[in-house]
């Protein structure tokens, strides 16, 4: 809060001593680029989206697909899997078949001759082997029960996780009718070392938090955590241990950082991931455990 | 081994068996004022053999039994020669009279000759130089000057900040009379903390460094303060549109103590605090700087002379609001909030004459930089027939940084072959990086953020300027430094060669290599020399930074008015450190350490020219540099090369100063500069989710594509100021009006870009500039 209100200052200062024009700048790569974003998980089938980006200075907001294309997706030894068709009612390429745990893929897009292409593996899903709800230090915590998530890391390779919870449950509306709702809960890692993002709210983001098994490789390991405050009746609990590729990892980590230093003119910007050859967006597997605490 | 004992013991032997050598030593002073003329020349006519007084004012040169004479000379002063028959051990203290003062006509004094000296990559502007070019808002300042030198670059618009060949701001070693300035800058960098009015010489060097000076990597501001006058009491009142000054300096005892005070601060705070509070129903808020020199020196003996010096400076943003919160009667909530950042620094120096040949100064500093911000509000509820209840909250950021340090330096004068300096010094650090501390009514401390570190640095030197022949002369030396922190220890041998081979008796070729160790970093991300900037030491994870640095280059004197020197460099830096994409000093939540890319690599070359002309009624300089300058960090721009954020190809400074005649100076600068490097957004797109609620919308926000970090260029820079000034004798001193105007074509430089929109609503990017044409107007009075 200080020192915003040093930033506030300083605004003044410049503001006041400042004079601005509209200027024409000439961005020498600012052809639009070829998005692939494709976040796969053996729990469902293949599905691409292939989009253009919006130059900066353009008025248009809305998206605008490629649906020309022609999206495959191969075998981590080349071989042709699958080829993908665009569906109009999704907007993105779609395939019958899913992705296997602990195998690689390719997926190539062919757009007017130019070829775009990047590579992921799914990971083996890590079972949860229990979930601790810790309330001894209640008071001492802020009035926050503590939640434990126990797993067990492999040692064979660098392992990225993220957790998040999501609830199920039902409140009455002004109207008197009963809404079921599902939402994602936010949460704060007991682990300070945890926090991706730089900030005092830790409760702001949805979609949990992301971390590497640096500080447990190999090893039994309890994730600890402060969930957020509901609202209404909670009917169940769904905690999900998501084992992450590392390029899903460096995606969310750097799209946070992008997402926060936006906000503040004095950090340098950020460039968020991508290992789209020749394009920009994310092809990244994942795989999912769940438990749901009833 | 054997090498280094076959010159130790030819130089000795070489004394002994020129038994009928003796040696002139002494001080070279100002007549009127008795200052000490720092690098003033002392030659030899008839062999042709000479030296330099030191930053002290000594010299020493050794010459045969003969009759001999003596040249004295200084720039913008007369030259004084004295012929006598040596026959013994000689101290002669020598004053020389000012140009000004004199009815001759002065057109050959200087410094060492430019081609004499085996210095390269450094150089020296006569205060009253300095004094004649153009001002900021009137503000003469050090730094600005500097400023317009090639290799050197001055960042964004208005600041005062030194980028020096490709270097950080970190990486330059500020030192006022010997001591560290951690921050330079008042007013967010747009005015120094140097008041040029108690400032009696400047030398900035940028490559080459003699052995005797380390810390740093790029570049090291020798700042040396008068020392006060020691004939009679002077003074000189400066009013201008930003601040105003005085300078009172004179004898305690006439030729033996003497004292300078000089002292500056802004005003503005002052004369708009009535319009603010009668506007603001009462709340006040303002802004002021403060500066104040003051130096005792004391000549205990013909060897012994003590010096005392210190500086305070600060800086200060304040506001205060009074607000009845509740509306009831008695209830009152006060709202403070106060920014300030400031520098004390203090040295005790103490200058020994072992022996015409050996000098020694022992020199012991303080030095505290601290930033800190504050936010309190507290207030009152008053209830009848009860007492009034308080309620307060404040939250508190401090930063800095403390040194204390003590050193000993010796220069000895074998023969005049040989200038020989070595030493050693030590310096302890406290480092404060950024602690936040919050105090209320119900929490009574709070403190978050980074610990505090203690560290020690040590250092010992050892160089030798030596005359191997009349064409080839070097400067080798070695500077050895060891630094320990938290059960760390760092240590670097660091070797310094400069030489001079005079290809025609007018004509030197010079080179220079240096490796230079620096164990401090300085966190900033703004570009714009923010007093947030900290200040923090290697650590087990953050190694030091190093850096190697060859410069070849030419020197040659042209009419004897004239000085040209070209020099191309190549630096090489390592270990360099900067903050991680997005990673904001706005929050001190975690440690610095996790906001930092790590394992920097720097590379920086290019090509200088200066021409310089340092007599007679027209003087001033044209510098050019062509550069180039790089970093490459692991963690940043996915690892790939991109250009330094104050990579500049051209940059082109002309600087004039015209003595029209006794009474009336004209003078302008012309600066030119090629497009700082900036990140600007190419495009946007939509992210990827793992949507996993189901009955919800689709969530996904959107990307913002950057292309390389650094890889657009803003606009060029240039921009013309010009000044004038008229001075006229009065009754009890002389009185000077200047006027000038800074930015005469009122071109508005790009100081940022950011994404805005035009007249109809369009996205655009659009262009700031901060200061567009500005006159200003100064009055001095000295007595």
């Amino acid at each position: 809060m200080v020192m915003k209100n040093l930033f506030y200052f300083l605004a003044i200062v410049l503001a006041a001593a400042s004079c601005s024009q509209v200027i024409e700048v000439d961005l020498s790569s600012r052809k639009p680029k070829a998005v692939i974003n494709a976040l796969f998980s053996p729990d469902s089938t293949w599905q691409v989206s292939l989009i253009t980006s919006r130059d900066i200075l353009a008025d248009r907001t809305y998206i605008l697909p490629i649906t020309d294309a022609i999206v495959s997706i191969q075998t981590n030894n080349g071989e042709l899997l699958e080829t993908l068709m665009y569906s109009l009612e999704s907007g993105t390429y779609r395939g019958l078949g899913s992705p296997l745990p602990g195998e690689s893929y390719t997926v190539l897009a062919e757009v007017n001759g130019e070829t775009f292409r990047a590579k992921s593996k799914v990971p083996v899903a890590v079972p949860i082997k229990s979930i601790e709800m810790d309330s001894s230090a209640f008071m001492a915590n802020g009035g926050r029960i503590k939640m434990g998530v126990k797993f067990k890391d492999s040692s064979e390779e660098k392992n990225f996780y993220n957790i998040r919870i999501i609830l199920a449950g039902s409140y009455m509306d002004n109207y008197g009718n009963t809404i079921v709702y599902e939402t994602e809960l936010s949460y704060e890692p007991v682990d300070p070392r945890y926090n991706d993002q730089d900030d005092d709210d830790y409760y702001q983001y949805d979609e949990g938090h992301f971390f590497s098994d640096t500080f447990f490789d190999g090893e039994n390991y309890e994730f600890q955590l402060y969930p957020g405050y509901a609202q209404g009746e909670v009917e169940s609990v769904r905690v999900v241990l998501i084992s992450i590729s590392e390029e899903y990892f460096k995606y969310y980590i750097t799209k946070r950082i992008q997402d926060h230093s936006n906000q503040d003119p004095f950090s340098q910007p950020a460039q968020v991931f991508s290992n789209i050859e020749n394009g920009v967006g994310i092809f990244a597997g994942y795989n999912a455990y769940v438990v749901e605490l009833k | 081994m054997r090498y280094t004992l076959f010159l130790l013991s030819s130089l000795f032997i070489g004394n002994v068996a020129s038994a009928q050598k003796f040696t002139i030593s002494g001080y070279v002073k100002d007549s009127e004022s008795g200052e000490t003329l720092i690098g003033a020349t002392i030659t030899d006519i008839k062999t042709v053999q000479g030296n330099v007084a030191n930053t002290h004012g000594f010299y020493s040169l050794t010459l045969p039994k003969d009759s001999i004479a003596l040249m004295y000379s200084y720039v913008g002063y007369t030259r004084k020669i004295i012929s006598f028959y040596l026959t013994r051990d000689t101290v002669i203290n020598i004053t020389l009279e000012s140009a000004m003062l004199s009815e001759v006509v002065v057109n050959s004094s200087r410094t060492e000759a430019i081609q004499e000296t085996t210095k390269m990559s450094s150089f020296t502007i006569p205060i009253e130089q300095v004094k004649s070019l153009p001002a900021f808002f009137g503000e003469t300042d050090i730094m600005r000057v500097l400023q317009l030198m090639p290799g050197v670059q001055s960042g964004s618009e208005g600041s005062t900040g030194l980028y020096v060949r490709g270097g950080g701001p970190d990486q330059n070693l500020i030192l006022l009379d010997g001591v560290p300035v951690y921050n330079a800058s008042h007013l967010f960098g747009f005015f120094s903390v140097f008041n040029a009015d108690a400032i009696n010489h400047v030398e900035l060097t940028k490559g080459g460094f003699p052995a005797r000076y380390g810390g740093r990597l790029s570049s090291v501001i020798d700042i040396n303060m008068k020392e006060g006058n020691m004939k009679e009491m002077k003074g000189e009142v400066t009013i201008g549109l930003i601040s105003s000054k005085f300078t009172l300096e004179g004898p305690i005892r006439k030729d033996r103590t003497s004292f300078i005070v000089s002292a500056r601060r802004t005003y503005i705070d002052v004369l708009t605090q009535p319009l603010i509070k009668s506007k603001n129903e009462g709340n006040v808020f303002g802004y002021y700087f403060y500066d104040l020199n003051f130096k005792l020196n004391h000549i205990l003996n013909a060897n012994n002379r003590i010096y005392l010096n210190t500086y305070l400076g600060k800086d200060k943003a304040y506001a205060e609001e009074t607000d009845n919160h509740s509306g009831r009667p008695g209830d009152q909530t006060l709202y403070g909030f106060g920014l300030s950042w400031g520098n004390v620094i203090s040295a005790f120096r103490w200058n020994h004459v072992f022996s015409p040949k050996l000098f020694s100064n022992v020199t012991s500093t303080f030095s505290r930089y601290n930033f800190n911000v504050s936010e309190e509000t507290h207030s009152i509820y008053h209830q009848p027939n009860m007492p009034d209840e308080h309620d307060f909250y404040s939250n508190i950021y401090d930063s800095g940084i403390r040194d204390w340090s003590t050193g000993i330096d010796f220069d000895f004068l074998p023969n005049p072959n040989h200038t020989m300096r070595f030493g050693a010094r030590g310096i302890l650090h406290k480092f404060t990086p950024g602690v936040a501390s919050y105090h209320s009514t119900f929490e009574k401390d709070t403190t978050v953020g980074a610990h505090i570190v203690n560290a020690g640095e040590f250092a010992l030197y050892f160089e030798d300027d030596w005359r191997i022949s009349d064409k080839l002369k070097i400067n080798a030396g070695v500077h050895a430094s060891g630094f320990h922190v938290e059960g760390q220890w760092y240590q670097s041998i660091q070797p310094r060669l400069s030489m001079r081979y005079l290809i025609t008796p007018n004509l030197a070729l010079k080179a220079s290599y240096a490796k230079m160790t620096q164990y401090i970093h300085l966190l900033t991300n703004a570009g714009i020399g923010l007093p947030t900037d900290l200040w923090v030491s290697s650590t087990s994870r953050i190694k030091p930074q190093e850096a190697d640095q060859v410069a070849l280059g030419i020197a040659l004197p042209y009419k004897s008015q004239y000085e040209f020197s070209l020099e191309a460099y190549y630096k090489n830096m390592e270990n360099l450190i900067e903050y991680n994409d997005g990673a904001s000093y706005l929050s001190v939540d975690s440690d610095w350490q996790d906001k930092v890319a790590v394992d920097g690599k720097g590379t920086t070359y290019g090509l200088e020219l200066l021409v310089q002309k340092k007599i007679g009624s027209i003087t001033g300089w044209v510098g050019y540099t062509l550069s180039k300058s790089t970093r490459q960090f692991d963690d940043l721009n996915f690892g790939k090369e991109f250009p330094y954020k104050f990579d500049r190809r051209h940059d082109l400074s002309v600087a004039v100063s015209y003595n029209w005649d006794k009474r009336r100076d004209i003078s302008f600068v012309w600066v030119y500069g090629s497009g700082n490097a900036i990140t600007l957004p190419n495009a946007t797109y939509q992210s990827a989710s793992n949507n996993l609620v189901q009955q919800s919308y689709y969530y996904s926000s959107e990307i913002t594509f950057y292309g390389d970090r650094n890889s657009y260029r803003m606009r060029s820079y240039h921009r013309l100021d010009v000044s004038m000034s008229w001075s006229k004798e009065k009754k009890r001193g002389v009185r000077k009006w200047t006027v000038g105007i800074y930015n005469v074509y009122n071109r508005l430089n790009p100081f940022f870009i950011e994404l805005g929109s035009d007249n109809q609503g369009h996205t655009k990017f659009v262009e700031y500039a901060l200061f567009p044409v500005m006159p200003s107007i100064s009055y001095n009075f000295k007595f």
